[in-house]
């Protein structure tokens, strides 16, 4: 049994990107008018408790700090920066109960930045930033009562030929940090397409202090729009999950070797669904890693889960239409915003799936 | 193997996500927010790509079952005798009598319910607008639940109950007698009647009774019938007095000659043409033979296949072992037209009988919208070793596989979370990193519930999730200038680095305002002082602050002397520090060593330094003020550095002379 809630969301433009806070209570939704806004889950509806405009461009991303930082959030722009923003409790001027400031804005960029993403908890206060030009930046607060000065790790640049499209950081804390980073090519369409590795993964190498290139993904030359680890839930390995022109999931295994000081990964492809004829765009994974969302091209949302006998499969596809919205009832779904089951439970022939 | 499918598809209207595509963002639980957008490859040329429908978000849940009043009140009660399970697992329990007390335990909470929502339903007006949604709910749910027992008692009986030589045909039927009872009812309202056979169900009750075996009120019925005394119902009234009855204490063989040898009666009866005097006299008859025709065309009285197969076993196979059932299936579902006619639970009914546990299970989890069945069913059946044979050995997996995804549906509630707990100690392999995960995303609106969670991470040693969610709260109060709550928290984490920030904001308050804060915290600090240098500090300068409201002038200045030349105060501190001397000194009684009051002329000296070079203290571009302000702030802090040094110098003198004095007297 499904149900869909629709909320108006607002933005005068496309929403390129939305959002959960860590307890699933709070987003934040980002769009080409610039705009950031919030929401807040009160008494089970959602409501926009702060809507500002951010950028000077399409704000592409946004992400939500570990609330052990408060709350935060990071954005990044078509306008090539990436900003940081704090909410500030407090009564404000017009009466709302907090207002959100601009702690930092990252301006190292020359280009779009085209994705960025905190760190897990444990890395402390760290967030990434991927651009158009080709790189991965990563930046560190000192504290969080300093958010305003974020000192550059490191940047690095997986290729020449390449922009960066996104980029995750891996949950595990058994292991050295990852961030896999997804390219697409900066070269002119009528230009050839380079066949190098879409797909890079970095780790941070403890010793080094550095940021050093592990594993290109030499399979995926297309375009790669996203990309997601699962969360770990302390499995000794690492899920990928990749959109790109099909949807693929690897496992990343690190093996150390006893002779060699350096540890060398075993990345396996588990899956690479060619079925999947338009483009994925996005990948993402609940809470125990245990199911994963891909979207896409075609409007629809596919749910792939992994049983205990069989391996990852589709078991449900919700599809957007926009069909069966008539005028009118377009109009009945603003008057009405209750709740509206998709399919009645149990009814005939249907299987909800699990 | 799969008949039934395993996707679904739903679909969500909305013309963005035809027009461009979608993206989806998990939430919590099951839950996923859906909206229409586009590549960005498509959006080079940036704000020309308006789209002229309004965005909407489509915020998807699934699996909402367990917010459902009533199955949530089955996942608390079925709590304890899931709890009673394990605890029989432990001790080695294998008897599966122990077990079936526990199935049935499982089934009489879902029967308590079922009634539960009968009387609900019985006091919902059905005409009043407003009650009927509340009615379409109820009345889904008690169909939910309803066949859930029912498929739960059918697996009950062949999998617990029985064994495969034993016959079936007596539980099974029993099984059908528990949950169809409509001919029983019927029976009571036609006998009331003045004359039972106008009842235009009569017969067919008559005939219900029949497929259901329940032939003492077939012939209660009959009996009353008017004639009763004619030749016909008087031959079928005895032959029915006699019929044989199934019982242990007889061998199937031998019930099977006798069975055999009663049919055998009847059908010459009927092939005579005695019972041709009343033609529904004989089509009974005929039903009780087992003549196939009559039997199909009377089907519908059964209701369903499987009631069907009652009948078919009863006058077909009365002898029928366990595992013969599956050879009646497909006549039954082909009389009910086919496959195609099924519903979901059938396809799980199908499978129980044809004793292929494994898609039992399976369909369970695809057909119902929660993880409660499929998860304690499994688990029983785990603990009675019948998942584990010859052909399938991943009972272990399998269980916890389930248990898994039903703890972690619970804790997408805001309550049910605490019952997902005792679910995942269950789980050997994750269940302990799962409920870290999940312990920390659970939301916490207020210090009641922290403290509820926290509890929960110290029974279960997850260190890890007790410091973040301390970390949170810390952090949360530390935003809202609530530091003494903030404090607290921290330190309930021995968080060092926390508990600096913290301490050092309630110093920069004091600065700016005067007021301390947090003091019930710092009064008592005891050991948790040494944390971090912050906090030894302002434990030290909270005991200044209570000498001095004490009037203990002179350990006052021994106090802050320490603290300077201990590098125990930090340097930023120390103008707010030597500040606070000043009162201190005013006081003309007060004296001390000459050495202390030759170190404080030392760190006034040190501090106005500071005050030349614009460092610590006076690091204004720290500060964040404006230009104005910062002249302003320098003239005080001028002023209060000259005052400082006048009253230094004066102590200085007044402590060397009181020396004096001393030695004079002494010398005297």
């Amino acid at each position: 049994m499904y149900t869909d809630k629709v909320i108006e969301a607002e933005h005068l433009d496309l929403i390129h990107d939305v959002a959960y806070d860590f307890h699933g209570r709070r987003m934040a939704t980002c769009s080409s008018d610039q705009t950031v806004k919030i929401w807040d889950l009160e008494d089970g509806e959602w409501k926009c408790t702060a809507s500002w405009k951010t950028h000077n461009g399409s704000v592409w991303r946004v992400a939500w700090a570990h609330p052990e930082f408060g709350q935060l959030i990071a954005t990044c722009s078509f306008d090539r920066t990436a900003a940081v923003w704090e909410e500030m409790p407090g009564e404000s001027k017009d009466g709302k109960k907090s207002h959100w400031i601009k702690r930092c804005s990252l301006v190292d960029s020359r280009t779009s930045v085209t994705d960025v993403k905190f760190a897990p908890r444990h890395l402390g206060l760290q967030l990434a930033t991927c651009s158009q030009d080709g790189y991965i930046r990563i930046y560190e607060a000192q504290d969080i009562m300093s958010l305003g000065s974020w000192t550059k790790h490191d940047d690095v640049a997986p290729s020449a030929n390449l922009s960066c499209s996104c980029l995750s950081w891996s949950s595990s804390r058994v292991h050295p940090p990852m961030i896999a980073v997804g390219c697409y090519d900066s070269n002119l369409p009528n230009q050839p397409a380079s066949k190098e590795a879409h797909v890079i993964l970095y780790e941070y190498g403890q010793g080094s202090r550095k940021w050093m290139k592990v594993e290109a993904f030499s399979t995926i030359t297309e375009t790669v729009r996203d990309v997601s680890f699962a969360p770990n839930l302390g499995r000794n390995y690492h899920t990928l999950a990749v959109a790109s022109k099909h949807l693929y999931i690897f496992s990343i295994k690190p093996i150390k070797k006893d002779s060699v000081a350096k540890a060398s990964l075993e990345v396996k492809q588990l899956v690479c669904f060619e079925e999947y004829t338009s483009k994925v765009w996005r990948v993402c994974w609940n809470v125990t890693g245990t199911i994963l969302a891909s979207s896409g091209e075609d409007g629809c949302v596919k749910l792939w889960k992994a049983n205990y006998l069989s391996p990852w499969k589709c078991i449900a596809t919700l599809k957007g239409d926009g069909m069966r919205l008539s005028s009118v009832d377009y109009m009945n779904d603003h008057g009405d915003k209750r709740s509206k089951s998709l399919y009645p439970p149990l009814s005939k022939n249907q299987v909800p799936w699990h | 193997m799969d008949q039934a499918p395993e996707k679904t598809e739903a679909v969500i209207a909305d013309p963005v996500l035809a027009q461009f595509g979608s993206a989806a963002s998990w939430s919590y639980g099951n839950e996923l927010i859906v909206f229409g957008s586009k590549s960005r490859d498509d959006l080079i040329d940036d704000g020309t790509n308006r789209s002229t429908v309004s965005p909407k978000l489509h915020a998807v849940k699934w699996n909402t079952d367990i917010y459902a009043t009533n199955l949530r009140k089955i996942l608390n009660e079925s709590h304890g005798t899931f709890l009673e399970a394990q605890e029989m697992a432990k001790d080695k329990q294998t008897d599966t009598t122990a077990y079936l007390k526990i199935s049935r335990g499982y089934r009489s909470i879902l029967k308590a319910n079922i009634e539960c929502i009968r009387d609900d339903l019985e006091n919902t007006p059905a005409m009043e607008n407003e009650s009927q949604d509340l009615r379409k709910t109820l009345e889904s749910e008690l169909q939910m639940i309803e066949i859930i027992e029912l498929i739960w008692h059918l697996t009950e009986i062949l999998y617990l109950q029985s064994s495969t030589s034993d016959c079936i045909v007596p539980v099974y039927q029993n099984w059908i007698w528990s949950h169809f009872q409509e001919p029983l009812t019927w029976t009571q309202h036609i006998l009331q009647q003045p004359i039972p056979e106008k009842d235009a169900r009569y017969w067919d009750t008559v005939y219900g009774l029949v497929l259901q075996g329940r032939t003492q009120l077939v012939f209660r019925l009959l009996s009353s019938h008017s004639h009763a005394n004619n030749y016909a119902f008087k031959t079928i009234l005895h032959l029915i007095s006699i019929m044989p009855e199934f019982s242990k204490s007889r061998t199937p063989g031998e019930f099977d000659s006798e069975w055999r040898m009663w049919k055998t009666q009847l059908s010459n009866l009927i092939s005579q043409g005695q019972l041709s005097s009343c033609k529904n006299v004989e089509l009974l008859a005929k039903l009780l033979i087992g003549d196939e025709e009559t039997l199909r065309t009377h089907s519908e009285l059964c209701d369903t296949w499987y009631g069907y197969l009652l009948a078919v076993l009863l006058y077909k196979r009365p002898t029928a072992k366990l595992i013969e059932l599956q050879n009646f299936t497909q006549e039954c579902i082909d009389t009910f037209g086919g496959e195609t006619q099924l519903e979901n639970w059938d396809f799980i009914l199908l499978a129980a009988i044809d004793l292929d546990l494994l898609k039992t299970i399976k369909l369970c989890s695809s057909s119902f919208s929660n993880w409660w069945f499929p998860a304690h069913l499994t688990d029983l059946l785990f603990h009675t070793g019948r998942l584990d044979n010859e052909k399938m050995k991943y009972g272990e997996r399998l269980r916890e596989f389930l248990l898994l995804d039903y703890a972690s549906s619970l804790f997408s509630h805001e309550s049910l979370w605490q019952v997902g707990v005792a679910y995942l100690d269950e789980c050997k392999v994750y269940g302990k990193r799962y409920l870290q995960r999940l312990l920390e995303n659970i939301p916490i609106q207020s210090e009641y519930k922290a403290r509820k969670v926290l509890r929960v991470c110290q029974d279960k040693g997850i260190t890890d999730s007790y410091q973040v969610i301390c970390r949170i709260m810390s952090t949360k109060s530390l935003k809202s200038q609530r530091y003494s709550n903030a404090l607290n928290w921290a330190l309930l984490c021995n968080d060092g680095k926390l508990s600096a920030l913290i301490s050092d904001q309630i110093m920069r308050e004091y600065e700016k305002t005067g007021k301390f804060t947090a003091k019930d915290v710092l009064s008592n600090l005891g050991k948790r002082m040494l944390l971090c240098p912050e906090l030894t500090f302002l434990g030290k300068y909270y005991e200044f602050h209570e000498l001095y409201s004490n009037k203990q002038f002179g350990e006052c200045i021994s106090l802050i002397v320490q603290l300077l030349s201990s590098n125990i105060a930090p340097r930023k501190y120390w103008f707010t520090l030597m500040k606070d001397i000043g009162p201190v000194l005013k006081e003309t009684h007060v004296q001390s060593t000459i050495f202390e009051a030759k170190q404080l002329v030392h760190f006034a000296a040190e501090l106005r330094i500071d005050f030349q070079l614009q460092k610590e203290s006076f690091d204004y571009k720290r500060s964040g003020l404006a230009a104005r302000d910062i002249r302003t702030l320098k003239e005080t802090q001028k002023t209060v550095l000259e005052t400082l040094n006048t009253l230094i110098s004066e102590y200085n003198v007044r402590c060397v002379e009181s020396v004096k004095e001393n030695t004079d007297d002494m010398d005297m």
